[in-house]
């Protein structure tokens, strides 16, 4: 497993310092106007890195090699999940770090932070099996879909959090937070299931 | 001889295409030539081989053991070229070694560099800034340098010029040098595969038409010249196949079933090929 994400931060080494420039500016601009929906939308921003990284692979018919070098069908499909998890849970928690560093994280800023990230999950668990059955060049309307209608959601959510009660904050964060983490066991189910019947 | 790899009954239904009934043998220190015309499946094969397409039916074993059933260690020791070069295009061949010696077990990255520096294959450039002959050259330098025993390599030549063919066969002579190595090898450009081969597998939609030792075919088979009507004096079943020409025909006939009366010339694989596909029968 430590290989195949090691290629793929190698492979999208030249995006990632651009992805890198992108978070620091947005995280200074974040902590400049104390707005952690910038810093939400970061953790958002994370579903495409991993994506970047299967249609690099899907180029490069790196599964070809892969299966016919003995790794398992299972195994590609796993590190896809470990890999956009490794990389949307640490900037979740970078997230939290900021606010709380430049002293901006209350309860509304963690509500804030919990639902956007939740919500990069949920697409993460949706786009891997889409992009996995049906290639990225034709899980891009899907993706460009499910952007903009996470882009509403986060708009209401943000509407909602600034207008409404402590309870209901909490609840509106922690709903798309479990269900981000919990959607995960039938997107990675949907998605095994799909790379057990493909032919490469 | 031992069997290095086994196919028995392979069968695999696509749209418009199916694999029917694909049996064959690769012998333990033999190089098996794998021809047949473009769509014919010998890329189906090697993928049903390798696990990359999922047969419908029929058994695979390599090694003496079916092929679902053998661990990933036992995987590495088969090296591949696929049609592509299916390796990561945005790393150069520092980053592969890297990369390689995470994913084959028994990765030797001195023989490696050894492959990479006897191609001449510059070691920091990206592989997606090489040519298509040395993107080729990378992916047989990786498939040499985890100690595979069997090669599986699916038109390893194609689209590289006389000189980096020549290189390549050289490295897979040496590659035979052990008695225990073994190649599977599709290729279209035959004349690599008549100086390399020991038998030679011939597919044709989708179904095998003979496995044969390279030698025994030049024994087996022969081409005759002749007029149409002297050739229809020969049993139907000694002619594969004819073409027309201008004075005549030209027929592939089983030297086994024709008289010493009709002289024939020695047929070469690629004339073989042809006949069986092309030709017209009596």
């Amino acid at each position: 497993m430590f290989g195949l994400i090691l290629k793929d931060i190698k492979n999208i080494s030249n995006q990632f310092l651009y992805y890198l420039a992108a978070f620091l500016g947005l995280i200074v601009f974040s902590v400049w106007t104390k707005n952690v929906y910038i810093l939400g939308g970061i953790v958002f921003l994370s579903v495409s890195l991993p994506l970047s990284a299967l249609t690099i692979d899907e180029k490069n018919h790196w599964d070809s090699f892969a299966l016919a070098s003995g790794i398992s069908r299972r195994r590609l499909v796993l590190y896809r999940y470990a890999l956009a998890y490794s990389v949307g849970v640490p900037l979740l928690g970078c997230g939290v770090a900021v606010a709380g560093i430049f002293g901006y994280l209350d309860l509304k800023a963690v509500a804030a932070l919990a639902s956007f990230g939740g919500m990069s999950f949920l697409v993460n668990n949706a786009m891997l099996p889409i992009v996995l059955k049906k290639g990225s060049e034709h899980a891009q309307a899907a993706y460009l879909i499910m952007f903009a209608g996470v882009v509403l959601m986060s708009v209401l959510f943000a509407i909602s959090i600034e207008l409404m009660g402590r309870t209901v904050v909490w609840a509106l964060a922690f709903l798309p937070l479990s269900l981000g983490f919990l959607s995960v066991i039938p997107s990675l189910l949907a998605a095994l299931n799909i790379y057990k019947n493909k032919d490469f | 001889m031992q069997d290095c790899m086994r196919v028995k009954g392979l069968r695999k239904n696509f749209k418009g295409f199916s694999l029917e009934d694909v049996s064959f043998r690769v012998p333990r220190g033999c190089v098996v030539g794998f021809i047949g015309e473009n769509g014919a499946g010998k890329s189906t094969t090697i993928k049903s081989i390798l696990g990359l397409v999922n047969a419908d039916a029929g058994e695979i074993e390599v090694f003496g053991k079916r092929m679902r059933e053998i661990g990933r260690e036992e995987k590495n020791r088969i090296g591949t070229v696929l049609g592509e070069t299916c390796l990561p295009e945005n790393l150069n061949l520092k980053d592969l070694d890297g990369i390689m010696k995470y994913i084959f077990t028994n990765w030797d990255s001195e023989k490696y560099f050894q492959c990479a520096d006897r191609f001449c294959l510059p070691l920091d450039k990206k592989i997606k800034d090489f040519s298509r002959g040395m993107r080729q050259k990378v992916s047989l330098a990786v498939a040499l340098s985890h100690k595979a025993e069997l090669l599986i390599l699916d038109e390893p030549t194609a689209g590289l010029d006389p000189v980096a063919r020549d290189e390549i066969i050289d490295l897979l002579y040496d590659f035979m040098q052990d008695e225990a190595h073994s190649i599977l090898i599709s290729s279209h450009i035959l004349s690599d595969l008549e100086k390399l081969c020991d038998y030679i597998l011939f597919i044709h939609d989708g179904r095998i038409i003979f496995e044969e030792e390279k030698d025994m075919l030049t024994e087996k088979y022969g081409v005759l010249k002749c007029t149409e009507e002297r050739l229809r004096e020969l049993d139907p079943k000694s002619v594969v196949g004819f073409h027309r020409g201008e004075f005549g025909v030209s027929a592939l006939v089983k030297l086994d079933l024709v008289p010493r009366s009709f002289v024939t010339e020695k047929a070469g694989i690629e004339d073989i090929m042809l006949y069986f596909i092309r030709g017209e029968r009596i």
